[in-house]
């Protein structure tokens, strides 16, 4: 649940008859199977770019973007029909309605009650940042001119409709693309959900340093493999770190059971049961289970979240689904609808991945030769032929327990049934936090995760 | 400029001015702007599945947004908010201590009297705004056109998702300093996600103002490149001669453009078959901007003429500079969510007389290269590279199909041009790089590498 909407430093999108919204969406489901609803927005974005060449009393460039509106949506079998604004007007409300709806009697509808409550304060808690990565770079005794932009997403959601209690949702994190200033265009970037849901707050110290610790670590490593090679093609023993296996399985996995990547290329309910993976791997998507800050009760078409099994000891459970997808098929449930903004169509995505821990020690991971990859930069699934690529910006070799040499850019390649097939291990130790950005279809939506490091044993690596 | 948006929005314009006028006036610096543009977009989507079922979703999004900018020369703050507008504009700019360091320095009315008088004197504003938006029965249509091309083509091939989008809008912008801009604009465009052979492949092709939309071209030159693509064989080769389609020419052009934005001393020469222009409001254009992002008029632009650079894309805020070029406004914003940049707008390689099919017949060796799908890089060797396909020429004949990547040093793209023709085309490319059109052009002494 949320934090306290009433709060003056919230995004409070609440203040309104519900009811009488869910009433209005119920005079437009003109037919049986139509299904009406309405999603209301806020969000607020602070962005700072800062660089190591700026004066020490100088504040960071900022910029700070407000968005807000709402989206009527009107499903009936395979066809959608919606209206979206950037206002939070009964009368554009009204408009709406009467735009998207496909028959509607002459009787007046009552009015809706909207307004738009006051923007938040600003928090400028984002500005002390940049110099908390500056010493964690020191205390990793190294140091380079870098620059960093720093964004603190605030969004606030409800859904309304006939059928539909779903409770406000509210995301709070910060994302960040760091870059070291050499005329190289060496970059890291990322996500990091925040500790408290409270849209409206400021973020707080222990964020704050763990940001900057973050931010610091990518970097250092980043600018000591400045000089590595890229590994000569050959087929080796691949160590994922929990951050790299997020992105592995969210192209592999998530992506994979997607319900319209799927239908591409096959019927959705074949897949259930499916032996998919080694019997090692068994992931959830589970928007409740994710971190405080970006936790999900109900997803953006108001459908509540579920614990929701992709793979249980490698057999697929459930696809990915949204509402238009599961009336496609009876074996699919909703849950998993997902859009970028309210000017989008919903879609099937997942959120939180949830990878269960093995029992294997880091020591035991690393044994033998290999390679150990940490900062996955892309990565991307063939929806026809399943072919996923992974490309690491840096990694090193790893012999028999201990890290050694670096390398360079590495680009890991295979059939996802060839590549889940090979996890040989998984690691003792989950990690959680953001996975990356997604940008399947255009719409790009932060993806979440807790995952262990995975061993995958002898799968093609290459440079790109 | 005063037609009205069929969203009714001219009289919510003018009612909005109105109510920021005095909160406006109230901020206390003359280095203030405010940007509000309102638009509404058509969405026609369009996904089948395996089992060939069909489904459709039709979206209308109506955007309304607005940009502040304030500062002075210590620190600038940029607050993009969408709606309206409200008379509380200065409370939502928050304290000031937030101000960054980064000076702001506005357009002022003497310097679009100067930019003004270099313009030519008569220009249409943007057509077919009152035009109305795609219908969904016409998206459809549209949509089975191409479906049935592809099928019809390529074997195996079919339609996995079409995405049409129609849209008009319009901005208006004023600042502390008394200037006033209002423009208004419409654009349409295609996204399309294909099965072909167990691969997926998109397409985007998008028309503005300008130009219209032709989404048929678009899928037959698609398809033209995937036929060619599934039977290349990787190819290399030094030095050699290449003919580029006006595709690839666009493509390469479209990774030199930063060029134009220098000083014209500091700019790399250009072969005599070279003429160059800039142009807002070309024909051949998907941008129609008579103002930039800041206020200042625009103007066409001769930036290379046969060979000689005789211009560069000067903003304003250069006005002081030692050379004799005029400003003009070449700052634009790629939305009302973004800062203007210093970007061309629409970069035309002028034609010339001669026939493509001539230009062909004429080389004797190298390769012609037809198709191009991804952004040239710039290698930090000052290398210029960008995979191709094509065909080979080997005595005077159109060989095997090809794939290669053309390597050329970024600084003489222009000096190994050695010959265009008279097929311009207009091409756009994705995101925010300018709108390039260019004709089949012949270059000299390029590398092919292998794939």
């Amino acid at each position: 649940m949320p934090g306290n909407p009433r709060s003056p430093s919230a995004l409070s999108i609440i203040d309104f008859d519900h009811l009488r919204a869910a009433h209005l969406l119920a005079r437009i489901q003109s037919e049986p199977g139509m299904r009406a609803d309405a999603l209301f927005e806020r969000s607020h974005r602070e962005r700072l770019h800062w660089s190591t060449d700026q004066r020490p009393n100088d504040s960071p460039r900022q910029k700070i973007h407000r968005e807000q509106g709402f989206v009527v949506r009107l499903l009936a079998n395979d066809r959608s029909w919606q209206e979206s604004r950037d206002s939070f007007h009964g009368s554009d409300f009204d408009a709406a309605l009467r735009r998207v709806a496909r028959s509607l009697s002459s009787v007046p509808l009552p009015h809706l009650e909207l307004e738009s409550a006051a923007w938040p304060a600003l928090s400028g808690s984002l500005s002390r940042i940049p110099r908390r990565i500056e010493e964690a770079v020191r205390e990793r005794r190294a140091a380079f001119p870098f620059s960093v932009e720093l964004t603190h997403h605030r969004r606030d959601l409800l859904v309304v409709g006939p059928a539909i209690l779903a409770e406000p949702q509210s995301e709070n994190y910060v994302s960040f693309s760091a870059a070291i200033v050499d005329g190289t265009n060496r970059t890291v970037g990322g996500l990091f959900p925040l500790s408290s849901s409270e849209a409206g707050t400021a973020i707080g110290t222990q964020d704050r340093s763990s940001i900057g610790q973050h931010v610091a670590s990518l970097l250092v490593e980043r600018f000591r493999a400045r000089e590595a090679r890229p590994p000569h093609p050959e087929r080796a023993n691949v160590v994922l770190s929990p951050h790299a296996a997020a992105v592995f399985l969210h192209e592999a996995v998530a992506h994979a059971l997607e319900a319209d990547i799927l239908s591409a290329s096959g019927n959705l309910g074949d897949a259930i049961g499916l032996e998919l993976g080694a019997t090692s791997l068994s992931v959830l998507d589970d928007p409740n289970a994710a971190p405080v800050g970006v936790r999900r009760t109900h997803d953006d078409e108001g459908t509540p979240t579920k614990k929701r099994w992709l793979l249980r000891e490698g057999r697929v459970g459930q696809p990915i689904a949204d509402v238009a997808w599961s009336e496609r098929s009876a074996s699919v449930d909703p849950g998993c609808g997902r859009r970028a903004s309210r000017h989008e169509l919903a879609g099937p995505r997942s959120y939180f991945l949830d990878m269960l821990e093995g029992s294997t020690s880091n020591e035991a991971l690393l044994s033998g030769e290999g390679l150990w990859l940490d900062q996955i930069v892309r990565g991307s699934l063939e929806p026809i032929t399943g072919l996923v690529t992974l490309v690491a910006a840096c990694g090193r070799r790893f012999d028999n327990g201990s890290l050694g040499e670096r390398v360079g850019l590495t680009v890991v390649r295979g059939s996802l049934a060839d590549l889940l097939s090979s996890v040989s291990a998984v690691g003792a130790i989950r990690a959680e936090g953001g996975a990356g950005w997604c940008a399947k279809g255009g719409q790009r939506m932060p993806v979440w995760a807790r995952c262990p490091s995975l061993r995958l044993d002898q799968i093609q690596v290459q440079a790109p | 400029m005063s037609a009205a948006l069929d969203t009714g929005s001219e009289d919510r314009f003018e009612q909005c001015l109105n109510n920021c006028e005095a909160p406006f006036q109230a901020i206390g610096t003359p280095q203030k702007e405010l940007v509000v543009k309102a638009g509404k977009l058509r969405i026609a989507t369009f996904s089948i599945n395996s089992q060939d079922a069909l489904r459709i979703d039709s979206q209308t999004a109506e955007e309304t947004g607005h940009a502040v900018r304030i500062g002075d020369k210590q620190g600038s703050l940029a607050v993009f908010t969408a709606g309206w507008p409200t008379t509380d504009l200065a409370h939502n700019l928050g304290p000031k201590g937030l101000v960054s360091k980064a000076p702001l320095q506005l357009p002022t009315l003497a310097a679009i009297e100067i930019a003004t008088s270099h313009r030519e004197p008569s220009r249409a504003p943007a057509p077919e705004l009152d035009r109305p938006l795609l219908s969904e029965a016409e998206a459809r249509r549209l949509i089975e056109k191409i479906s049935d091309l592809l099928e019809t083509e390529i074997s195996g091939a079919f339609t996995l998702k079409g995405r049409l989008a129609d849209g008009a809008s319009e901005t208006v912008l004023v600042n502390g300093h008394g200037v006033k801009a209002r423009e208004r604009a419409r654009s349409s465009s295609l996204r399309l996600e294909l099965s072909i052979k167990d691969r997926t492949v998109s397409a985007y092709v998008g028309g503005g103002t300008g130009i219209a939309l032709r989404p048929a071209q678009t899928v037959q030159r698609l398809v033209d490149r995937l036929a060619i693509a599934e039977k290349a064989q990787a190819f290399r080769a030094q030095e050699t001669t290449v003919l580029l389609a006006p595709e690839v020419t666009s493509a390469l052009l479209g990774g030199i453009a930063r060029q134009f934005l220098g000083s014209t001393s500091k700019q790399p020469a250009a072969a005599s078959a070279v003429s160059i222009r800039d142009d807002p409001t070309a024909a051949v254009g998907s941008i129609w901007s008579l103002t930039d992002g800041e206020g200042v008029p625009t103007r066409p632009l001769q930036l290379v003429s046969n060979g000689t650079r005789c211009a560069w894309l000067k903003p304003w805020t250069h006005r002081g500079d030692e050379d004799m070029t005029p400003f003009t406004g070449c700052r634009y914003r790629a939305s009302w969510r973004d800062l203007p940049r210093h970007s061309c707008s629409n970069l035309i390689l002028e034609a010339s007389q001669t026939p493509p099919k001539a230009m062909l017949e004429e080389l004797r060796d190298g390769a012609y290269l037809v198709g191009s799908d991804q952004a040239p890089r710039r290698l930090p060797d000052g290398t210029l590279q960008l995979a191709v396909i094509g065909f080979e020429i080997s005595q005077g004949s159109v060989g095997t199909p090809i794939k290669s990547v053309l390597a050329v040093p970024y600084d003489q793209v222009l000096s190994r041009i050695e010959a265009v023709g008279r097929d311009l085309h207009h091409m756009l490319p994705g995101g925010r790089a300018a709108c390039v059109a260019a004709p089949t052009a012949l270059l000299l002494g390029v590398d092919l590498l292998s794939d």
